[in-house]
């Protein structure tokens, strides 16, 4: 390979690196408040899915370790899955927040993969009076 | 095509790999339970209601005899404290039933015998002796048929009346304005039982026989 065609060969490479890691490119604090925010939207979402559960037991609560990727470019939560290891809370409330993350897409998306790790806290509030 | 592989892994390094991050704290889910329901309470097993002292239960004795079951204990003491709770109560007579079920001489003595055990086991947990007599009827008041175990079962019995209890009349005028109640007029009186003064067997005179109670002692099994 002459020197000449090695040179041009890299700046295609270079060419194609940039057209690759086009986009945002946050950094993880970043990555991790906006990623922070979107879940938020499913606040309402998930004390819904509480209340129904603590329809068949009032004494429902403890924590939740989910774990996601999102995905580069097109910035959409996917593979959604519950650390049982560091969750407290039982299964159905592991349902809940899965259900609420899946499909959440972070926009604009990030040039990177990010591998988020989120901890939901469920504590019922005071019965009301009947 | 193994330039275009160079030209993609060169892309990719140069793009950087995962960025791994957690929340920063956790996030908080509230919900909330529904409403507790409220216990049923029991509808109370004795109770006042006009001039009774009515008992949704049955005070257990022995097979024919007078002496009171320990399972109704519970029962006996509530009715003592029923008693207790009403103060404006001041004389009460305990009526002892039976079922036609046996001669009737027996079944007299019988009921005479179970009301006076009741009215000595108030006595002996609070009630005032003053405020109790007792009586018997004997088989003459059935509420149920006696042709049936059913029947006769409901005609053995025993049932509180009151003679005589404190009433208090009260005159209340309601501020239109503030809704406040006033009394203006305020009066007590003794209401007595228009039978109050029927044969009877006073608390603390074991001895006095009522006087429909026949003279035999004679005891054959029924009631």
């Amino acid at each position: 390979m002459t020197m000449t065609r090695m040179s041009t060969w890299l700046a295609a490479g270079v060419v194609a690196s940039a057209a690759a890691c086009a986009g945002t490119a946050r950094a993880p604090e970043a990555y991790r408040d906006d990623t922070s925010k979107l879940l938020e939207t499913r606040t309402a979402q998930l004390q819904q899915c509480y209340g129904d559960a603590l329809k068949t037991d009032a004494r429902l609560s403890g924590t939740v370790t989910v774990q996601f990727v999102v995905e580069p470019k097109t910035g959409a939560i996917t593979q959604p899955s519950v650390d049982h290891g560091k969750s407290t809370a039982p299964p159905v409330l592991g349902d809940c927040v899965v259900k609420a993350v899946d499909g959440l897409t972070l926009a604009p998306p990030d040039r990177h993969e990010g591998r988020a790790t989120f901890v939901y806290e469920f504590t019922p509030n005071p019965a009301p009076a009947s | 095509m193994r330039a275009w592989l160079w030209i993609s892994t060169v892309a990719v390094l140069g793009c950087g790999g995962p960025v791994a991050f957690q929340g920063q704290s956790t996030l908080p889910v509230t919900g909330t339970p529904p409403p507790a329901v409220a216990e049923a309470k029991p509808p109370p097993r004795v109770e006042v209601r006009d001039n009774k002292i009515e008992i949704h239960d049955k005070i257990q004795f022995d097979y024919d005899q007078a002496t009171i079951r320990p399972e109704s204990s519970g029962l006996m003491n509530e009715i003592a404290s029923v008693i207790h709770k009403n103060p404006q109560i001041k004389k009460l007579r305990i009526e002892g039933n039976a079922s036609a079920e046996g001669s009737p001489q027996h079944n007299q003595k019988l009921s005479e015998d179970r009301a006076r055990s009741v009215m000595k086991y108030l006595t002996e947990h609070g009630v005032a002796a003053g405020e109790l007599v007792s009586i018997g009827h004997g088989a003459d008041r059935p509420i149920a048929d006696n042709a049936s175990e059913a029947g006769r079962e409901q005609n053995r019995r025993v049932e509180f009346v009151i003679l005589e209890q404190d009433v208090t009349h009260k005159k209340v005028e309601v501020d239109a304005q503030t809704g406040v109640e006033k009394v203006v007029d305020e009066n007590h009186e003794v209401v007595r039982a228009a039978d109050a003064d029927a044969g009877e067997q006073q608390a603390g005179k074991p001895g006095a026989k009522s006087p429909t109670a026949p003279a035999t002692t004679a005891r054959k099994k029924g009631g």
